[in-house]
This record gives C-alpha cells, structure tokens and sequence, in this order.
C-alpha cells in the first residue's frame, strides 16, 4: 500500500529524513517510534503529500507521489480521500462553524447526497461518541473533544488509510482508552492504521509492527511492536524511554 | 464500542469532479514565503554594520525629510544615498528592497495616472517617487534588522513601553501563527478532495479561528511575561556601542538635512 524507497527530506539545514527505507501493507497497523526531532511527524506530513521528498521514491498503492502528480488536482483530491490524517494539533484542523459542519464538510466535497452526507455524519458521531457536540462550535470544545471531532471529520472520507500524529498527546487517560478502542475497531475493520506515539501504555493491542526512527533521521529498526516496545534497553539507547 | 457503520467498511469508488482551487495552493505559498522571510533577511559586511537605533532613527529622519520636501533634486539625492546605503547589503536584502519599491511605486504609479493624464505630471511622478523611497527606506531597515534589535531600538528611542509590548507582540507572533495558518490551511487542502462552492466561507472560519488563537496565544504569552517578572516595562541591558558605521550613517543623514534646507525652494 505504502512503499517508501531511499526517502531522504529537508529543510534547508540539513535533513529532517535520511534515506527512508518503509513498506506497509494494506491493512497493517503501524507505530511509528523514536525522539523527539527525529522526523516522525515530517514523515507522516511526506506521507500524506504535505511536504516534498528531496530524493527517493515514494509510492502510494503502487503510484508514483510526486509534486508533479499532486499538481493534478483530480488525482490529488483523489489520493487525499484514499488517505486520512490526523493532525497532532487539533485546533489547526477545525474551521467550520459547528461539529455537524466540520464532518459533513468532506462529504458534501465529494458530492454525496445530503442523504448519504447525514448518514455518514451520524455514523461518525456515533462511532467516537460524540453525539451531543453536533450542534456545538467546535473552537470551544475540550482537547479531547476536537481531537475526536477531527477523527470524526477524516472518518467522513472514508479513507483506506489513517494516519494519526501523536493522538494521545494532551488527552486524559478516560479520552486515550476511548481512541485506542476506535484505533483497534478501525484497523479490524480493514483501514491500514499508521500513528506516530511514544505513549506505549494507552496504545497496547492497536499495532502489529514498530517502526523506530533514530536522532540521525533514519530507521533504526522495523519489526514486530511487542518485541521493539518491551526491548528496554534499545528504546533507552535510542532516547526513546 | 458502537458498530462500524456499513459506508466506512465498503470501499470507496469516488472519482473527484473538476473544481478551480489554485487560490488553495496560493495561500499556501504565501504563507511558506512568509514563513521564509521571517526576521532578518541579512544586512550590511560585518564592520560595515550600524546599530539598530541608529538606522531606526535615521530611516524616521529621511522619511520626514523626503515627505516634507517638494526638491526633485533633493528627492534625487535621497534616492541615491538609499540607493549606495542598498548596494553595501547582502544579495537579499537588495533584491527585497528593490521589489517593494518597484511595486509600491508601481501601484502608486497606477492611482496617479489619472493625475498625470489631467496635466499634473510633475506631482504625480514626484508622489510616486516618494513612495517608492519611503518604502524602499522601510524595507531597508526591516530587512536588515531582527525583531528584537527593532523592539531595542524602539526602547532606546523613547518608545512608550505599552508600543514596544504590542511591537514585540506583533513580530514574536507573526511566525507562530504564520505556521498555525498555514497548518490550517494544509487541513482545508487535505479534506478539499472535490468540488467546495464555499471557497470564501472555509478560508472565513480559518481566519475566525486564527483571530481567537491569537488572541489566546498573546495572552497566554503576556502572562508567561507576567509570572517572569514582566510589569510593563521593557528594559534594555547593555550601553549600545556607536561605531565607525553609525558615525557615517549620522553624517549622511546630517548631509541630507542641510541638502534639504539648501534645496527647500525647489
């Protein structure tokens, strides 16, 4: 689904991400770990399109993303629908004037009756638990609230692909165990889950496999997540705990 | 956990319709630029380089000069010693000085065409000019001067601290929130997957939040400034050390004042 070849990226200063070497699979659920400043959030920023890879190949079910694709805007919007992101900053995400609008608002893009658009909102809401901020300005709710709210509103897509930066950060412990129940109901339910994370307790039981990102930018190690997380002295020898 | 609603586990067969969202991609653009620009751009060789209160007050001194004087030639002396003081900058600071005057006396050049057309060439060309100066003046010390040497010169000039507070304010946030809009705008771009009619009413509640972060974000940093001790006043640490550099710089605007008094009958 997800192949990412000798992906290196900057921002000038040297690089944000050196030589990436990913495969993921459809229907894979994927921790992405390491320090802070190692390029995780860049990584799934060059995932999801936002920012250009400055060598290395990136293909997304078997195409090419390049800036050049991205320019073509059916293909994009269409890339963009197949996969969803949720941004670490909720706030940065919310712009519609109340909840219902904010979810309905990638629906009623892809020219889905209103029908189908109230369907899909209500099902979204129901989903995360969210039915009673419908009517609510989305600008006023707790951080727990936006962040679902904001789940809710890529959910709308229907994307095949979920990619979350750092979800459980500024949640309460009630709201994580909540968003780890959603992330395993999701990923049962055939959506290839990719979220970046370093809150190893709320998220057990939601990923497969661990990918490990080292202070040089590069993956340090990929496999199994119950092995990677439990092996204490490398998480300690890569900053990480 | 409530069950999976039966659209989120079918696969989506959607094909997205045609729709004009340049502006989307320009406003990102805009945004990355002025991310890009800010603070400092560079300035003047080591050496060579006056001190920010120095420049401050010398741009306020020309640019009063330049507005009150009604000399063509004494407009074209300005132009050339901003002109010199421009060449001794780095490549960037050049180019950006030289682009805000050009389009700012482009602009100006458009609204005085019908001045010109009507038989008042001579002010609309001198008006014109005037512009182009002043901005280029502007863009000469902004661009070559970081915020906090601006927020210390202000200091060192006798700017009410209340000024200053809004001036730093202004500039610490300009990048900060540069970024959250832009990361607003990235959301708008990755759920515009097809046709939206309401272009204006998205990029409207962008703006609504931006406005509201802000203002929290101003507040929450002028109560930062508060728990550090802040009461209000800015305090400048240091005695600012004039050099050769702003000796020069005070000579030619001493020049340019008498040249202004010898030339003030036009």
């Amino acid at each position: 689904m997800i192949q990412l070849s000798g992906v290196s990226c900057s921002y000038g200063e040297g690089d944000v991400l050196a030589g990436i070497d990913l495969r993921i699979g459809r229907g894979d659920s994927v921790a992405l770990i390491g320090p802070n400043g190692c390029g995780k959030s860049t990584l799934l920023k060059l995932l999801n399109g936002l920012v250009p890879a400055r060598a290395g190949r990136y293909a997304f079910d078997g195409e090419a993303i390049t800036l050049e694709r991205l320019r073509q805007a059916p293909f994009a919007k269409r890339f963009h629908q197949r996969i969803g992101f949720l941004f670490q900053n909720s706030d940065a995400q919310l712009f519609c004037p109340v909840v219902y609008e904010e979810i309905a608002f990638g629906p009623r893009q892809m020219g889905l009756p209103e029908a189908e658009v109230a369907r899909r909102v209500e099902g979204c809401l129901e989903l995360l638990g969210i039915g009673g901020l419908r009517g609510r300005v989305p600008y006023h709710l707790s951080g727990g609230e936006k962040r679902k709210v904001a789940l809710a509103s890529v959910l709308a897509l229907n994307p095949e692909v979920l990619v979350l930066d750092e979800p459980m950060n500024g949640l309460d412990p009630r709201m994580k165990q909540s968003l780890r129940e959603i992330m395993v109901a999701l990923n049962a339910a055939g959506k290839t889950v990719l979220c970046s994370t370093h809150d190893f307790k709320y998220v057990e039981g939601v990923f497969r496999t661990a990918v490990v990102l080292g202070d040089d930018h590069r993956v340090a190690r990929v496999g199994a997540y119950p092995q990677i997380v439990n092996d204490e002295a490398f998480l300690r020898a890569r900053n990480i705990i | 956990m409530p069950e999976m609603p039966a659209w989120l586990l079918r696969e989506e067969r959607y094909q997205p319709l045609r729709d004009q969202d340049r502006f989307l991609d320009r406003s990102i653009l805009a945004f990355l630029a002025l991310l890009a620009r800010g603070g400092a751009l560079g300035g003047a060789p080591a050496g060579l380089r006056p001190e920010a209160p120095v420049k401050v007050l010398a741009a306020l001194v020309t640019l009063l000069l330049v507005a009150l004087s009604r000399s063509p030639v004494f407009v074209a002396v300005a132009g050339t010693g901003l002109l010199a003081l421009t060449a001794l900058q780095e490549g960037r600071v050049i180019a950006a000085v030289l682009k805000a005057a050009g389009l700012s006396g482009l602009f100006t050049l458009l609204v005085m065409l019908p001045a010109a057309i009507w038989g008042r060439a001579p002010a609309a060309l001198m008006i014109t000019v005037k512009v182009c100066l002043s901005t280029a003046c502007v863009r000469l010390v902004a661009a070559s001067t970081g915020p906090a040497a601006l927020a210390e010169a202000c200091k060192r000039l006798g700017a009410p601290d209340l000024f200053i507070l809004v001036f730093d304010l202004a500039l610490k946030y300009i990048i900060l929130l540069g970024e959250f809009a832009l990361t607003m705008l990235h959301a708008l771009k990755l759920r515009s997957v097809g046709r939206n009619p309401g272009k204006t009413g998205s990029l409207g509640g962008i703006a609504g939040t931006l406005f509201l972060t802000s203002k929290e974000m101003a507040e929450e940093m002028y109560d930062g400034m508060v728990c550090r001790g802040f009461t209000g006043e800015y305090r400048v640490t240091g005695r600012a050390g004039l050099g050769l550099p702003d000796a020069a710089l005070g000579v030619a605007v001493g020049l340019l004042a008498a040249a202004f008094l010898l030339l003030r009958r036009g």
